[in-house]
């Protein structure tokens, strides 16, 4: 690939990893990712094409509350470079993505895993900051990593186009190192909710933690679910509260 | 309620609204929106309590705990938290609001911006697309950032004014009642967040004559989710004993890692 198109491909590959922080103009999606990919390489409407195809398949993929983004772009993006590049008709789609959909899975373990997990050193120099009333030393920690995280999600693309076997090697790691990897990453929320849970806790709030948690984990309700329950229980104690004061 | 209401005008809402569309660029799996949150109103504390000055510090420190809700709900949750401040609530006050409405609004959120109003436009684009017509693109972009932006404005601008308006309507004794609820409702919103936003399980298996006794299995009949409760258990702990946050971070982290290298836990 001409190294122009390569530059422009991956200018444009950062600006969707960046739209995934702000303004979220979902430009990131397969049916706007791909077409402009196609416009790069010369032929937008091919691009289109491969944007409905790919654009339905993750339709249903909807990002959820707490869990890692899964990763339409790069799949739908590859996937057009391999099409274009290669003159392959529209029918060819389905056999360009056995190559497009591993680098994918790729992209969302290195944008997803690796990219929200380096943003935790600028957490805590931004504890350190707001502890000194550093706003500029903040803004410039919060501003700094939303601007890096885009180019350091699309390099994965630069990979790709230059070194196709390296995209895919993070799948062949070491199963012990992966393993390790994805275990830390399912529990670094818990060191925020700990944090967190030390700042609001009282003894007599101790109930509370126990209700929301069972109500998750026995009656397995979602978090409207388990609200809308611990808030009439609260309801209960607030009433019981108000009779108790009024017969004093 | 309170003696000394401070002037908020429309121009500090305007600039919190700009400021709350970079809510995710520091997002991150240890807390989330928290840097996000504190620099969307960096502006706002640095009028109130003016620069450089110890209550500024206070301020910024409080609002960097954990914070993490769909962006395009945070509006809402940001507009009461402008009343509640102008109204002189603690930060402990507001932290407890934040963490009792994030979780629901994330669970309403993200159904509704994801599942329901994305996909209505992105099936319009898709149809145009596979026709071959270039309008997929502004198709898509377009009218959700307009819904976004008018939306995330009006929620913003509603919550505050109504927000406002209920505070003054109680009395300051009532209000310091009614906020010791919703720090009731917040810790009850950790405990059922710390079951469905951590991951951890065991893979173990023993093998009893033959019989295959999966371990995951056996704590799901006694306590599901053991393994996420004891975990943030841990690092509750671990601050309580006033372990700074980066050895906290580091001895959970460590500990994960060893033992799902060593197999005796996975994700």
């Amino acid at each position: 690939m001409e190294l122009l198109k390569a530059i422009l491909l991956f200018i444009w590959a950062t600006l969707c990893y960046i739209d995934y922080k702000a303004p979220y103009s979902m430009i990131y999606r397969p049916v706007v990712a791909a077409p402009i990919t196609g416009l790069i390489l010369g032929d937008p409407y091919m691009g289109a094409l491969i944007g409905a195809q790919t654009g339905l398949i993750y339709l249903g993929v909807v990002e959820v509350g707490g869990a890692l983004p899964p990763d339409p772009t790069m799949g739908s993006i590859v996937a057009t470079i391999l099409m274009i590049e290669g003159h392959l008709p529209i029918t060819q789609l389905g056999s360009v993505l056995l190559i497009a959909i591993p680098v994918s899975i790729v992209s969302s373990y290195w944008s997803g895993v690796v990219g929200y997990t380096i943003p935790i050193a600028f957490i805590h120099a931004g504890d350190r900051a707001a502890e000194k009333g550093q706003i500029g030393t903040m803004t410039a920690l919060h501003l700094g990593w939303y601007i890096l995280s885009g180019p350091m999600a699309a390099s994965l693309l630069l990979i790709f186009i230059f070194f196709p076997e390296m995209a895919t090697a993070l799948a062949y790691l070491p199963a012990w190192i992966n393993n390790g990897m994805y275990t830390v990453a399912s529990v670094l929320t818990a060191v925020g909710l700990g944090m967190l849970l030390n700042v609001s806790y009282r003894p007599q709030y101790l109930g509370f933690f126990i209700l929301g948690f069972a109500f998750a984990a026995y009656f397995k309700l979602d978090v409207v679910g388990i609200v809308v329950l611990v808030a009439g229980i609260v309801f209960v104690v607030m009433n019981l509260v108000s009779r108790m004061e009024t017969r004093k | 309620m309170a003696k000394e209401p401070i002037q908020i005008t429309n121009k500090d809402l305007w600039i919190i609204w700009v400021r709350q569309w970079f809510l995710m660029g520091s997002i991150n799996l240890e807390r989330w929106q928290s840097l996000g949150y504190a620099w969307t109103f960096i502006p706002l504390f640095s009028k109130l309590y003016g620069k450089d000055s110890p209550k500024l510090k206070e301020a910024l420190v409080a609002n960097m705990q954990f914070f993490n809700t769909t962006p395009q709900m945070a509006p809402i949750i940001m507009g009461l938290h402008v009343a509640l401040l102008e109204q002189g609530a603690t930060h402990e006050e507001i932290n407890s609001m934040k963490t009792a409405l994030m979780g629901p609004f994330a669970g309403i959120g993200d159904p509704l911006w994801y599942a329901t109003i994305r996909t209505v436009f992105e099936s319009i684009a898709i149809g145009l697309a596979a026709q071959g017509s270039l309008l997929c693109v502004p198709m898509l972009v377009v009218p959700y950032l307009a819904v976004m932006a008018v939306f995330m404005w009006y929620t913003l601008a509603w919550s505050y004014r109504g927000g406002k308006s209920f505070i003054q309507r109680v009395s300051g004794e009532e209000f310091r009642r009614y906020m010791d609820y919703v720090g009731m409702l917040a810790v009850g919103v950790v405990g059922g967040l710390t079951a469905l936003w951590v991951g951890g399980s065991t893979p173990l298996a023993i093998d009893i004559s033959g019989v295959k006794l999966e371990l995951q299995a056996l704590l799901n009949s006694i306590l599901p989710k053991m393994i996420p409760l004891l975990v943030v258990l841990t690092s509750f702990v671990l601050y309580r004993r006033r372990i700074s946050m980066v050895k906290v971070l580091l001895i959970i982290a460590v500990s994960a890692f060893v033992l799902g290298a060593l197999g005796i836990m996975g994700p």
